[in-house]
């Protein structure tokens, strides 16, 4: 259908850049700042929508990857958060493998495999097995903060000498 | 499925409650942080007009002050994610049988949005503030008005200091002041300034702090009050955050499980780094260390850490040496600051404190500000919806160090 998101975000950020932008006081210094930031924010989002999805899908595959290792690594002296994540993982895998299923569902099981994750986390600590659970979670993050660093790069913030 | 996110966004009695119980911090950050949860179902902000700024900052002075004043020059100030700024002349009349004579002195008002990024309280500021004055450069701070009684937030009134918080010509962009190029001229003689106001800072005598009413003295030898202040973020994480995320849960464990206790107790600035302080130009005077919001009497080594924070930091002209805070090399930093306070740098305290920053500066970014913008809370939701976005940045310099602290243990 015409006119499709993209375009409409494209031809609202044109027209804050050519007839709003030069509009404004340039002596409020507020409103300048945050118009620039607000172009700025529209202009990646505009450039990330058509990806949104991949992106959804892709956080969700790492983050059931990590839930299997931890999965994995629980043992029966935490039975019900076990069988809890081993639920949630199914259900989760079975909305990833959906290919009609919407984004909105996507992120409520990355979220709900997350909070499983920090419940094992607390339930295993002082345990045997909290180290093991801890090195997964530190490897595992790698990559999902890559993916989320990669998302939102547009902040202008990120200093190589950072890291 | 009713997500994590809305349960924050709509608190109960008993979320609220919940948290409290379960995170036990400072009796003031208490009352600001429950304040906010009460109030965070309620409207966002609400754009204030001059008009209405004008009125409540002539009320609160006149109740203080009594009505002999006019004020003038007022103006919105830009700069900080934080608080809502104001600037005017306060007129007064010096009235003798010879001559009539107006007295004018220039204010800001300083005032919270509905909510902020960082949750905290005017009266800590105040009276950080108030015992500052002549030890070291601050702002001098008139009024307080801690409950909202006048203005439609909690606000207080500064005098005006004049200077920048980067150099004019400066091509930094960036938000919060994060980042500033001082050029190499000009910060030999700041970064002298900035080491020295630092560790006068630390070195205020114990005894003096007693005016600080709202602060709790951390006890010798103890790490109860590092355990109170790692809860205090944790509690943040838990009324703010949109999503889990067990990499936070890892590092909350390790700082409570590797806590130290604290040896020497000091008053901290919380968030001392280039962008806090104005300095003048042309003389190349630090005139007024700003944002006191995150005072707290604890370990001085957290503000070494966050000072030497990498992203508050250039690289020198040499491509090669990481200047702090874009002044001066760390290593020079600590020699300087040992030398001025006679105070020791202790090395595994200092990197206990780096991994305490980056986990504050991971839920002041994915946690509050991500919150705050989304609920429209404030006078400047782009610029904390920028701010969000640096959150996994920050996460991965956290796993970073916990994978390095792991691994060696």
């Amino acid at each position: 259908m015409q006119p499709d998101l993209n375009s409409q975000l494209l031809v609202a950020v044109n027209t804050l850049k050519k007839v709003v932008l030069p509009a404004v006081d340039v002596s409020n210094k507020p409103a300048q700042e945050q118009l620039a930031l607000t172009i700025k924010t529209l202009e990646a989002s505009c450039e990330r929508l058509p990806y949104r999805r991949r992106y959804i899908r892709q956080q969700l595959a790492l983050t059931i990857n990590m839930a299997e290792k931890i999965l994995a690594l629980l043992t029966e002296r935490q039975p019900e958060l076990k069988q809890q994540l081993a639920i949630n993982l199914a259900e989760a895998t079975a909305s990833y493998k959906d290919i009609d299923a919407d984004c909105e569902t996507l992120v409520d099981w990355d979220s709900v495999l997350m909070e499983n994750l920090c419940q094992g986390l607390a339930a295993c600590k002082g345990a045997d097995n909290y180290g093991n659970i801890v090195s997964v979670l530190i490897a595992d993050s790698e990559a999902l903060i890559s993916l989320g660093r990669r998302w939102c790069s547009d902040n202008g913030l990120e200093v190589e000498h950072s890291l | 499925m009713k997500t994590l996110a809305e349960s924050r966004q709509h608190p109960s009695a008993e979320f609220i409650e919940k948290i409290r119980n379960q995170y036990p911090i400072e009796t003031e950050i208490d009352r600001v942080l429950t304040r906010k949860m009460k109030l965070r179902s309620g409207d966002g902000y609400q754009g204030v007009s001059l008009e209405t700024m004008v009125e409540a900052t002539k009320k609160l002075i006149g109740f203080y002050h009594g009505n002999h004043f006019k004020i003038d020059n007022i103006r919105w100030m830009t700069g900080g994610a934080s608080k809502i700024q104001m600037a005017f002349d306060f007129v007064s009349t010096i009235t003798t049988d010879v001559f009539e004579k107006n007295l004018i002195t220039p204010m800001v008002v300083r005032m919270e949005p509905a909510e902020s990024v960082v949750e905290t309280s005017r009266k800590r500021e105040f009276e950080v503030l108030q015992l500052l004055r002549n030890k070291i450069p601050v702002p001098p701070c008139y009024w307080l008005d801690a409950e909202a009684e006048f203005f439609p937030y909690p606000a207080l009134i500064y005098g005006f200091v004049s200077g920048v918080v980067k150099p004019s010509q400066s091509s930094s962009k960036q938000v919060s002041g994060i980042g500033v190029t001082f050029g190499a001229d000009l910060r030999e003689k700041i970064a002298d300034q900035f080491v020295r106001h630092l560790a006068t800072l630390h070195s205020i005598p114990l005894e003096t702090l007693s005016t600080l009413v709202s602060f709790e003295m951390p006890k010798v030898g103890s790490n109860d009050a590092v355990i109170k202040q790692l809860n205090w973020w944790r509690r943040v994480w838990e009324e703010d955050k949109s999503e889990d995320i067990p990499l936070l849960d890892v590092a909350y464990h390790w700082l409570l499980d590797n806590a130290p206790a604290i040896e020497r107790p000091s008053l901290v600035h919380g968030d001392y780094r280039s962008g806090n302080f104005l300095f003048d130009e042309s003389a190349c005077n630090i005139t007024a260390f700003l944002d006191w919001e995150l005072a707290l009497i604890g370990d001085r080594h957290q503000d070494l850490a966050w000072s030497t924070y990498k992203l508050f930091g250039q690289i020198d002209e040499d491509n090669k040496t990481f200047l702090a805070c874009g002044l001066l090399p760390e290593e020079e930093f600590f020699a300087c600051y040992e030398t001025y306070s006679g105070l020791k740098v202790d090395r595994s305290r200092l990197h206990y404190y780096r991994i305490l920053c980056n986990f504050m500066s991971v839920i002041h970014s994915l946690g509050s500000a991500h919150r705050v913008a989304k609920g429209s809370k404030t006078h400047q939701d782009i610029v904390l919806l920028t701010f969000s976005k640096i959150g996994y940045f920050l996460l991965e310099q956290l796993r970073v160090h916990l994978s390095e602290v792991i691994n060696a243990a």
